[in-house]
């Protein structure tokens, strides 16, 4: 049962991480970020690519990081930005964009899959029956880390009232003479520092390949929609409740069925809960 | 203005790159007596490790057949291959290539790894050879489609012998069988590999699956290894298994791994990353016989050549798709036709073992290549040998009449 439960504790961190990002992009634009997974594997290509080169890890990684913030602002300048005030188009620029990022990587690196070598590869804990992997340890606390400096940036600072501000209601932020465009930029810019630490963190676990962050990028969605869409906090909620649902109905149901179970509890608080678990009157992003 | 220009652009930059990335590869060629004929590989994809090395063994076959050319009707001909990748998934983007190659270009012989049953609707509505070079998927592809042919024997050759090696020679009683659900190779192993067990009496102490396209595999893993098995059975690709081999190892298993994927040293260096070696010890592959370690003259020679050219260690399925060509030049120079897809499917089930080829085929009753669609060959258990980063042949097989015959035991495999 505790493995079982800290299985579920890594599932649900990496959910926290990608959904984060992309309930705080749906929070200030309204925007359903489908490219974001493209940013995770082309983070993950970079991070790749400067280890091959001989970069240590840790540079590889800021590396990485970089480029999946470059990468998700570039997609907010080049595209999103356009379409800002036609909802309807949004979706299809994302789908497009996912399209555009992962055949980018399919072109640059080839199909097959690479690893992402981590200096903790090797390493494994054990707490009485419970095994923890140093890669799946290592996502664990990326992802508290990140979601920690995350919260400190919304509720602390000025640039996070900002977002916050715009995320409730655009026009009146505007009035206020909050910079709405560079809200928007933010957004993407955070969104892709989550994407990279994503991509850090996951990669080692799995394999580098162009097409490796869409099943996460499913369960992402999945936690945004059950936290709640645009709430930060509701996000990390659902993604924990996400990642336990999977691993309990995977253990004591059937493995086959591990990504079922999460859209049956989507079903299942959806029918309670319409507006997801932390649903307020006012969309926001903290 | 501004705005619309540039999203004209970008809308166009889109268009323009996804269309290079996706395109099905080059159009018809203009001289009167090359022969095209298709293909449709996995060249992306979590099949990816596949597809790739195909190609690769097809232009060599292609370039070897048109050294000297065919002869059909009494007319010299050479032969070009159109490529398709199905993104490994055949259901839709393979299904589309197949419909634009037989509709549209009207190529008269696909070849293909992966996807039988998608493509049946299809060929019902246009009828063309199609030859299998890769899948051996229990139970056989072959009872699909009359137009389907394999160019190698089925798994349930393969892998019985992997049971009745780890039962022999590592003293295996109980196994952990791990399984990629709704993949039907993996699934098909899945199955024989709890009868081969059943067979052999080793215990399948548990079962689990993971869906294919998860990335995590914590859950599947803690259910096999919680059951303390002797060793731990992985059904299904090289793409698919090798992750899940890496996060076996990372939760701390270190006995013994087997798996029918034909996964090379390449391939476990590139997704399994610096690590490989340690996560390859105590591993065992059970499927057909690799060209590297075949005796067949023209099979080793292959596999030198192929090392030289590509730089990478050449898979069992190089092999039947070196080959390729060579058995469609066959057919046509037998049916008389480079382009009636009818009566070349006609002559596939009756040509004899093409010159040229490489894969080592067994006879079949009346020197035929193919009996009832199906070619034959040895099987083979290899083992990883840490000392030199490579796979080195543990035990050679045939499985005739439901039983494992002409066992050869390498005395030491790593040497």
């Amino acid at each position: 049962m505790s493995q079982v439960l800290v299985n579920g504790l890594f599932l649900g961190c990496l959910f926290a991480v990608v959904a984060v990002g992309l309930t705080l992009v749906y929070g200030v634009m309204e925007v359903p970020n489908f490219a974001h997974a493209g940013v995770i594997v082309l983070a993950a290509y970079a991070t790749w690519a400067a280890g091959d080169a001989g970069a240590p890890f840790a540079l590889a990684a800021l590396a990485g990081i970089a480029c999946g913030a470059v990468v998700s602002v570039l997609t907010e300048v080049l595209a999103y930005r356009w379409v800002v005030d036609k909802p309807a188009a949004s979706p299809a620029v994302a789908l497009g964009l996912l399209l555009i990022l992962q055949n980018t990587a399919l072109r640059g690196y080839g199909g097959a899959g690479r690893s992402l070598d981590t200096p903790y590869d090797t390493v494994l804990f054990r707490i009485g029956p419970v095994t923890l992997p140093g890669v799946k340890v290592a996502l664990v606390l990326l992802a508290v880390l990140s979601l920690a400096a995350l919260h400190l940036l919304l509720s602390r600072t000025s640039l996070g009232r900002a977002m916050r501000a715009v995320a409730q209601d655009r026009e009146a932020a505007a009035m206020l003479g909050v910079p709405i465009r560079r809200q928007y930029t933010l957004a993407f810019l955070i969104a892709g520092l989550l994407g990279g630490v994503a991509a850090i963190a996951y990669a080692p676990t799995f394999q580098v390949s162009p097409y490796m962050a869409d099943d996460v990028l499913l369960s992402a969605f999945v936690v945004v929609v059950l936290g709640g869409l645009g709430s930060v906090r509701g996000a990390v909620t659902g993604a924990l409740v996400l990642g336990v649902a999977e691993s309990l109905g995977s253990a004591y149901v059937s493995s086959a069925y591990q990504s079922a179970f999460g859209f049956l509890l989507l079903v299942l608080v959806l029918v309670r809960w319409p507006s997801g678990l932390r649903s307020t009157d006012a969309r926001r992003v903290a | 203005m501004r705005s619309r220009t540039a999203a004209a652009l970008l809308a166009a930059g889109s268009i323009a790159l996804s269309t290079t990335a996706c395109g099905p590869g080059s159009g018809p060629g203009g001289d009167d007596t090359k022969v095209k004929v298709g293909a449709i590989l996995s060249m992306s994809g979590v099949y990816s490790t596949l597809g790739p090395a195909e190609k690769n063994a097809m232009t060599m076959g292609v370039e070897e057949l048109n050294r000297t050319g065919f002869t059909v009707a009494g007319r010299k001909h050479t032969l070009e291959i159109g490529y398709a990748d199905d993104k490994s998934d055949p259901a839709t983007t393979g299904v589309v290539a197949l419909r634009d190659m037989t509709q549209s270009q009207k190529l008269p012989v696909i070849a293909y790894g992966l996807g039988s049953a998608t493509y049946v609707p299809q060929l019902r509505r246009k009828p063309v050879p199609m030859i299998n070079i890769l899948d051996s998927s229990y139970p056989s592809v072959l009872a699909q489609d009359p137009h389907l042919y394999l160019t190698r024997g089925g798994s349930d050759t393969y892998v019985p012998g992997c049971l009745s090696y780890t039962k022999q020679k590592l003293g295996t009683k109980s196994i952990a069988v791990i399984t990629a659900k709704g993949e039907p190779y993996g699934e098909g192993l899945t199955q024989l590999v709890q009868k081969s067990a059943q067979a052999e009496g080793v215990k399948v102490v548990a079962t689990s699956d993971y869906p294919l396209g998860s990335t995590d595999y914590g859950n599947a893993i803690n259910t096999a290894v919680a059951a303390k098995p002797d060793a731990v059975y992985l059904s299904s690709v090289t793409g698919v298994i090798l992750p899940v081999l890496k996060q076996l190892r990372q939760s701390g298993w270190t006995g013994p791994v087997l798996h029918s994927s034909g996964v090379n040293p390449d391939q476990a260096r590139a997704i399994l990353g610096n690590q490989f070696n340690t996560l390859m010890k105590d591993n065992y592959d059970c499927a057909g016989t690799l060209p590297t370690t075949s005796a067949h003259p023209a099979t080793a020679a292959f596999a030198k050549a192929y090392q030289e050219r590509w730089h990478e260690y050449p898979q069992d399925l190089t092999m039947w798709a070196y080959d390729y060509p060579f058995i469609v030049a066959a057919a046509m120079t037998e049916a008389g036709s480079t382009t009636d897809p009818v009566k070349i499917d006609r002559a596939l089930g009756a040509i004899s073992i093409p010159k040229g080829t490489v894969s080592g085929w067994l006879p079949n009753p009346g020197d035929l290549l193919f009996t009832d669609h199906g070619a034959r060959t040895t099987s083979e258990v290899t083992t990883w040998c840490p000392a030199t980063q490579t796979i080195a042949s543990a035990m050679t097989f045939d499985h005739r009449d439901g039983a494992i015959v002409d066992q050869v035991f390498a005395k030491d495999a790593c040497g």
